[in-house]
């Protein structure tokens, strides 16, 4: 029996020991836990939230720019994505933009990394009495600070490009877990989420150093951090916007039951003009203004006084390749001009003097580059111009190197040049930065002159500021002319906008709050057929390349409906 | 093989050796069957289990032991793997596919009782050999599944190796010698003809043709090998036949005290290639062996104490040239055109281009690569009888440690190749090298490898009292699986630790039989894996089963036409926990990740590292479930014909899904997986068999099996889509969507088109010209027809996945001393792909193939059943569509072995016992409806069949 009962022991003994423990043995990745404990990865928390701007360069599908969704461009491959907006076949399921869930996406880590922030360790520096280290307390505290500012300046601009597209959207300011209830999560109206960009700008712009080379600052670290100017710059578009017609006349979705979420409220537009001019001048005003330099090379650099706010990105080719002529290396054509925006650039007379360029003049339809405001040729490729690495003319006549019929050579006679570094050798895998700009000072002089043309017509500063723009180093147009009326400003206005922004992704917003989409985007885009002639000139012959689909529910992207189906709280936009 | 019990059953049974049953059995039941962790009376089975003996799956010459079980088991999908020598192994699914995404669908193998765990052909699984096996069985019903807990659910495969008897000692020894060759090679077009063919589709692409007459008739009549060759390259690198062998000693007996079953196997199949390695010392033969062995004892201690001991193991070895890969050779053979360049230039070099390597020269002067891997299975259990406590309770304990390791030794080198071209007096020009002649150079590696440490408790308690019987056990498991090398997780090296997988588990079963009649079961299965948080570690998995054995009742029993049936049924939960990649970067659900989001600042644009939420911490995380309920019945009737047929329904839930569905994107939470997904499948299996009687000269069987199975999902969380159609949603799993073909522009469709292009619906990617295939347009990006066809136009088309439907026929008759046996396996209710250079005529600048003679031409538009010919990658014509589509249903005879033993009296004389010769065919043919090719394996190494002669002597 004995020998039973040390054998049923071993058995006890090999059963208990076989109960393992099911813990890890060790943990290969970092937590919240650890993060927050640091300064370092806490910082690198925001980093995380800048890395969520978006970028214009390579948006839909990585390749098409915003600006083939509008009369500035055509997208070259038929399949793009981007396609879906000019033949009007998008809709809350099928959205080339994704924005929504990735601006989301930064608004959450913001409201994350705010609470991070509260859990810094500094214990080994405040309990350190030594001089040294309680500066380093003192300098850490202070940076954590800013740090909340810059974050919460970001958060602004993703709820502004949520509301400049959909209007007035959820506003959640706290990190909800998986198990949160979305279901009653709500629009907030327009006017609130105006109010809340407004005042974070307002916040940050009081607490953020004024620009990059400000201290506690330093260029070399620190460019392309929020600064004071980029907060109030947000804060002059906003308001803007908020004056423009499209959040003024709700008439164009009558009938929509919550027009509180598409429409501000019924009131002093004159007041709302004021405040974007007054917003405007507020960036004017808050630091010596920089000489507008090169306009070219601008769009090659993210470190220029001219440059507001910009969203950095690693070196790249890709830009290039997308967009390089097709008889280029490796060039795919990509986006392409329209005819309609290479019309819009004027035709310099002299130094007082500009004209409209007009397809009926036969000398202007002889030499349609000749002339032109020196932007066109800076922004567009055209024919027999040169371009690129190895450095040729372009030939986009029919049967030129880069012209039709070749397979997906550009579709409107034009290829882009804004952005593209030209000294790549793409066969060598030359790269170069490109960064998209955000802010920069033309927008606020326009936009000044803009709001000052609608509330005080006539002021002296909006030729000033108008001019400013037309008068940079290398364009030198002659300034706008004297004693026009209102309209016509407002009209020079709006082309100098086209002009100086054009593939700055402006122009899908402008025409909408404008509300002459139906008329810009609705209507056939065109380009232009280029027949070389026996003695080597050019005959120049604009043809309709895309007809184009505008109807009002487009003013404003619909809410995606995977949303809708979960957060039963939230209501479409009208007509979608 | 029947599931059920049945007189006949128990004869063969009995005939048959039972010493995998090593615990006690009740005193009134011969005839057990395997059930997980424990045998059962047969009579007293109330769940869906099948079994095949080892014995009957040695009449193959396979290579691994999958390729034995085709059509063999009602409710087992066996598919075909690759045929090179020990590079694959067949996929073996129980009861069709039930899970989607990352989740695994493979079975969990079970060997002696201990989890045999690894992919492929790293799974012991593959390893054994027929001979070392008493039976295989397939539990598929939760029933049988539940004390496996969260790893049954994808069903258990329960392998029981061979034990010795007590007697005196028997040796066999068994010889097959043979060969094997290709079932079918892919055919392609001559110099002339693709010339030709390619003549034409230049034309037809508006490009200049490239061949005059004058080359045109030079491959013809084959005058200028140099610069016009006309070479068949599957010729030149593979062989007709490479022979096979093995060679199998057993060994088995035992007195009171020690039993033992030892058996040593060597076995050897040369592959495809030529003898590259007789031509070149720096090349090798193609070669593949493995050896196994297994000594299993069962050893008597004492009167109530006994121990068992196994251990086995086996060392496999494969050389090949070093640019062998199968897909890299075969690939290049399916594209080269035959007219490319001659395999040796006119100085003695070999020919090639920038755009092919030489498959010659691949092969003869690449070097060669080794690879070896080596298996130990071993364990220890033991058992002591109780009924000094109580009669029939006995308590046992084992342990088991198996390791796996294989490495890789690389000898690599390269050559150069040159193009020829004529020169204007008629010389060879030699362009200069592409690649360029290095000596050879070595690498290893190690592949592979795990450490499996478990440790097992048992009680058991088995009793009769009156008219009951009672049979109940309880157990304790723990198993420890270290993984190193990169099956853990190639892409993360950090990953590549020793973090071991492990599990914890409880497993119970009891069992109550009335007067032989009403039989009651309750099982269950509690587990944990270390993968899941503290809190959700644990499940608990029961299932309950009932059985009625109606033909023991009164109004049954005297019946003539029915001698046996049962009902039984059975319902319960089991798990899957293999739910994601098992790496060690993506196991742990329940920690949060976090990476990416770097940002640059600074005058430098200076990289900064950020950390960016990545998936929150769940600790909801668990293993999928699973709802399974089977009803059948097995029946006996007329003595000897066996009928089983069972029925089932797998609701499988908590699939893990992404949380698109219930997390909306304002959360700004990343996507991440939850458990919400849901399928549902249903099927039926079907087994019968039919013998003669075992006392009359001429004995006969056949045994036909047919299992049917449907899925679908019920919930993916998939994205919305206008077009409902597109939604995998109620789909079958796996379920492809393509365009629907009808037809061929017309010329008078191109016409129209010039006019309006929407008007005659076309691609935008592609100038569409005559003859092309034309699709029917379905959608559009807003849910209607859009005059475009493009991905809103494709709707459910095929089954690539599994067949619906499997069957097996196994039969066979002996004749005084002859013997016949044939196995066959049927599908039907799949489809495969016609893709690549086997059969889209010049793509990737490729070959061509017969399928393309009867192509689009304007004078054969009427009867065309191809599309024109083009140069270049066609982007309409060769997008996914029904137009290559093709029925994959077969049915294959896996294989025939006709055998004549000796008689006994003339085998005694020389001390003999039995002495049969045989002639074994293994995967002789296929009858389908694809006349390309074999349609579980269209591209890469061609299907084998291998053909042997064998002598076996037992003495």
């Amino acid at each position: 029996m004995k020998r039973y009962i040390y054998l049923l022991g071993i058995c006890a003994v090999l059963v208990v020991s076989a109960c393992q423990k099911l813990d890890r043995d060790f943990i290969t990745t970092i937590g919240l836990k650890e993060i927050e404990q640091s300064f370092a990865n806490v910082q690198a928390l925001l980093t995380a939230i800048y890395s969520d701007i978006p970028d214009g360069t390579l948006y839909i599908g990585g390749n098409a720019m915003m600006a083939s969704a509008t009369d500035e461009a055509e997208f070259t491959s038929e399949t793009s994505a981007i396609q879906n907006f000019n033949t009007g076949s998008w809709n809350a399921i099928n959205n080339p933009d994704l924005v929504w869930g990735n601006c989301y996406r930064g608004i959450r880590k913001t409201n994350q990394f705010l609470l991070s922030t509260g859990k810094i360790n500094l214990d080994p520096w405040k309990l350190d009495p030594s001089p040294s280290a309680q500066s380093v307390y003192t300098t850490n505290l202070a940076t954590i600070k800013r740090w909340t500012y810059e974050a919460r300046f970001l958060r602004a601009y993703f709820y502004f490009e949520l509301v400049k597209r959909h209007g007035g959207v959820p506003i959640l300011n706290e990190a909800l877990g998986l198990d949160a209830d979305f279901s009653t999560i709500k629009r907030s109206s327009l006017n609130d989420c105006i109010q809340f960009i407004v005042s974070e700008c307002d916040s940050a712009a009081a607490q953020l150093p004024l620009n990059a080379s400000t201290l506690p600052y330093v260029a070399t670290n620190d460019l392309g951090r929020a600064t004071k100017l980029a907060a109030l710059a947000l804060k002059s578009r906003v308001l803007l916007y908020a004056a423009s017609d499209l959040f003024n006349t709700p008439s164009w979705a009558t009938g929509y039951g919550q027009p509180e979420l598409i429409s501000l409220p019924v009131g002093d537009r004159t007041a709302r003009w004021k405040a974007a001019s007054d917003a405007a001048k507020a960036v004017i005003d808050a630091a010596a203004l920089p000489t507008l330099g090169a306009y070219k090379a601008l769009f090659n650099t993210f470190n220029n006084a001219e440059i507001i706010f910009t969203r950095s990105n690693a070196a790249s080719n890709t830009f290039e390749r997308t967009n390089s002529p097709i008889g280029f290396n490796l060039g795919q054509s990509g986006n392409t001009p329209s005819q309609d925006l290479v019309d819009a650039y004027e035709i310099k007379v002299d130094a007082t003097n500009a004209i409209k360029f007009d397809w009926n003049n036969p000398a202007h339809a002889a030499a349609p580059y000749t002339n032109r405001d020196p932007r066109l040729l800076m922004t567009v490729v055209a024919n027999n111009t040169t371009f690129g690495t190895p450095n040729r003319a372009v030939q986009l006549h029919t049967g030129g190197l880069d012209g039709k019929p070749i397979t997906n050579a550009s579709k409107t006679g034009y290829y882009l040049r804004k952005y593209q570094i030209e000294s790549l050798n793409l066969l060598n895998g030359n790269t170069g930065v490109h960064s998209w700009i955000i802010f920069r000072y033309p927008e606020i002089f326009l936009n000044y002159a803009e709001a000052l043309n609608e509330y005080s017509p006539g002021n002296a500063d909006i030729k000033k500021y108008v001019d400013l723009v037309r008068t940079r180093t290398g364009v030198a147009m002659p300034p706008m002319p004297a004693g026009l009326t209102q309209v016509e400003v407002r009209e020079k206005i709006r082309n100098e906008k086209r002009i100086e922004f054009a593939f700055e992704d402006h122009r899908f917003w402008d025409v909408r709050r404008w509300m002459i989409a139906p008329t810009t985007l609705g209507k056939t885009l065109r380009g232009v057929d280029i027949t070389k002639n026996a003695d080597a000139t050019f005959t120049y012959k604009p043809i309709n390349v895309e007809d184009r689909v505008f109807t009002p529910k487009m003013y404003l992207y619909p809410i995606p409906q995977s949303e809708l189906n979960i957060v039963k709280g939230l209501v479409q936009n009208p007509l979608w | 093989m029947v599931a059920c019990n049945s007189i006949q059953a128990q004869q063969k049974a009995s005939m048959s050796s039972d010493a995998g049953d090593t615990t006690i059995v009740q005193g009134h039941y011969s005839d057990m069957k395997n059930i997980g962790f424990d045998v059962q009376p047969i009579q007293h089975v109330t769940s869906a289990i099948s079994t095949v003996k080892g014995e009957d799956i040695e009449k193959n010459f396979v290579l691994s032991l999958g390729n034995a079980l085709y059509g063999r088991l009602p409710g087992l999908s066996v598919t075909q793997g690759g045929s090179e020598p020990g590079a694959s192994s067949p996929g073996l699914f129980v009861r069709g596919l039930n899970t989607f995404g990352g989740a695994s669908t493979a079975p969990l193998y079970i060997i002696d009782g201990y989890i045999s765990n690894g992919s492929g052909t790293s799974n012991a699984f593959t390893q054994l050999m027929p001979e070392e096996i008493e039976s295989i069985s397939v539990l598929k019903d939760a029933s049988a599944q539940a004390v496996y807990g969260a790893r049954a659910a994808n069903g258990v495969i329960l392998v029981t190796t061979k034990a010795g008897k007590e007697g005196r000692l028997k040796i066999a020894f068994t010889t097959k010698q043979g060969f094997n060759q290709a079932q079918y090679l892919p055919k392609f077009l001559d110099a002339y003809n693709y010339s030709s063919l390619y003549n034409e589709a230049l034309v037809n692409d508006g490009l200049p043709a490239r061949y005059t007459q004058a080359d045109l008739d030079a491959y013809q009549n084959g005058s200028d090998p140099v610069f016009h060759p006309n070479v068949n390259w599957y010729d030149q690198v593979l062989r007709p036949k490479a022979p096979v062998s093995s060679y199998n000693l057993t060994m088995s007996g035992g007195d009171k005290y020690v039993r033992y079953f030892v058996m040593l196997n060597a076995l050897s199949s040369q592959g495809l290639f030529k003898k590259f390695g007789d031509q070149n010392d720096e090349s090798s033969n193609s070669k593949y062996d493995k050896y196994n062995f297994r000594s299993n004892l069962d050893i008597t201690l004492s009167q109530r104490l006994s121990a068992q001991f196994k251990i086995a193991g086996s060392i496999e070895q494969s050389i090949n040239p070093n640019n062998y890969t199968t897909g890299g050779t075969f690939g290049l053979l399916a594209q080269l055109p035959p007219n490319a360049f001659p395999i040796y230039n006119p100085n003695g070099s070999y020919g090639g281009t920038s755009l092919y390597s030489n498959p010659v020269a691949n092969l003869l002067s690449t070097g060669f690569y080794r690879d070896n891997s080596r298996t130990i299975l071993s364990s220890l259990q033991l058992t002591q009888q109780l009924d000094m406590i109580t009669e029939g309770l006995s308590a046992s304990g084992g342990i088991s440690i198996n390791n796996f390791f294989e490495s890789g030794s690389r000898k690599t080198k390269s050559y150069p190749r040159y193009t020829i071209s004529k020169g204007v007096i008629g010389d060879t020009i030699y362009s200069p090298a592409v690649g360029q002649l290095t000596s050879l150079s070595g690498a290893e590696e190690t592949l592979d490898q795990y450490r499996n440490f478990i440790v097992q408790g048992f009680l058991n308690y088995k009793r009769s009292f009156g008219k009951s019987d009672i049979s109940s056990m309880v157990m304790v498991n723990a198993d420890n699986v270290t993984v190193f090398g990169p099956a853990s997780d190639p892409s993360n090296p950090t990953a590549n630790s020793t973090d071991p997988y492990r599990h914890n588990s409880a497993a119970g079963r009891f069992t109550y039989a009335y007067n032989n009649k009403y039989i009651a079961e309750f099982s269950f299965g509690y587990m944990g894996s270390e993968i899941f948080a503290k809190e959700k570690r644990y499940g608990f998995f029961p299932a309950g089963s009932l059985g009625w054995i109606i033909s023991n009742e009164n109004f049954l029993k005297d019946s003539k036409a029915i001698s046996f049936l049962k009902l039984r049924g059975s319902y319960g939960i089991v798990g899957n926990d293999i739910i994601a990649s098992q790496g060690l970067s993506t196991r742990y659900a329940y920690t949060p990740t976090f990476g990416g989001g770097g940002y640059f600042f600074g005058t430098g644009n200076t990289a900064v590292g950020g950390f960016a939420e990545n998936t929150l911490a769940n600790n909801n995380i668990t293993w999928e479930k699973e709802k399974s309920m089977n009803v059948g019945f097995d029946a006996t009737l007329f003595k000897n014909f066996d009928l089983s047929v069972d029925y089932f329904n797998r609701d499988r839930y908590d699939i893990l899904v992404p949380s698109t569905s219930v997390t909306p994107l304002l959360s700004g939470i990343v996507t991440q997986n939850l458990n919400q997904g849901k399928t549902n499948s249903k099927g039926m299996e079907v087994a019968i068999r039919y013998n003669t009687n075992s006392q009359k000269d001429l004995q006969f069987f056949i045994e036909p099996i047919v299992s049917y199975f449907k899925n679908k999902v019920v919930f993916n969380a998939e994205a919305l889509q206008l077009n409902p159609a597109l939604l995998s949603t109620g789909q079958s799993l796996g379920q492809p969507f393509g365009l629907k073909a009808i037809g061929f522009y017309t010329p008078e469709d191109i016409a129209q088109r010039l006019v309006n292009p929407k008007s005659v619906p076309g691609v935008l990617t592609e100038v569409i010209k005559a003859g092309d295939i034309k699709f029917q347009d379905i959608g559009g990006p807003e849910g209607k027809p859009d005059g475009i066809i493009d991905g809103n136009d494709r709707m459910p088309i095929g089954n690539p996945g599994l067949p619906k439907i499997v069957a097996g026929l196994h039969t066979g008759l002996k004749f005084k001393g002859f013997d016949l046996d044939l196995v066959f396996q049927g599908v039907t209710g799949n489809t495969v792909s016609l893709t690549g250079n086997y059969f889209q005529a010049f793509q990737s600048n490729g070959q061509v193939a017969p399928i393309a003679l009867t192509r689009w031409t304007p004078a054969t538009a009427a009867t065309a059943d191809y599309p024109r010919l083009s140069s270049k990658d066609n982007l309409n014509n060769y997008q996914f569509s029904t137009f290559w589509q093709r029925d994959g249903s077969f049915i294959k005879l896996r294989s025939a072995e006709i055998g004549y033993t000796l008689p006994v009296e003339l085998t005694t004389k020389v001390r003999i016992s039995v002495a049969r010769l045989f002639l074994n065919g293994t995967n002789l043919f296929s009858l389908d409806k694809i006349p390309y090719g074999d349609p579980e394996s269209l591209t890469g190494y061609p299907v084998t069949r291998t053909v042997t002669v064998g002598l076996k002597i037992q003495l």
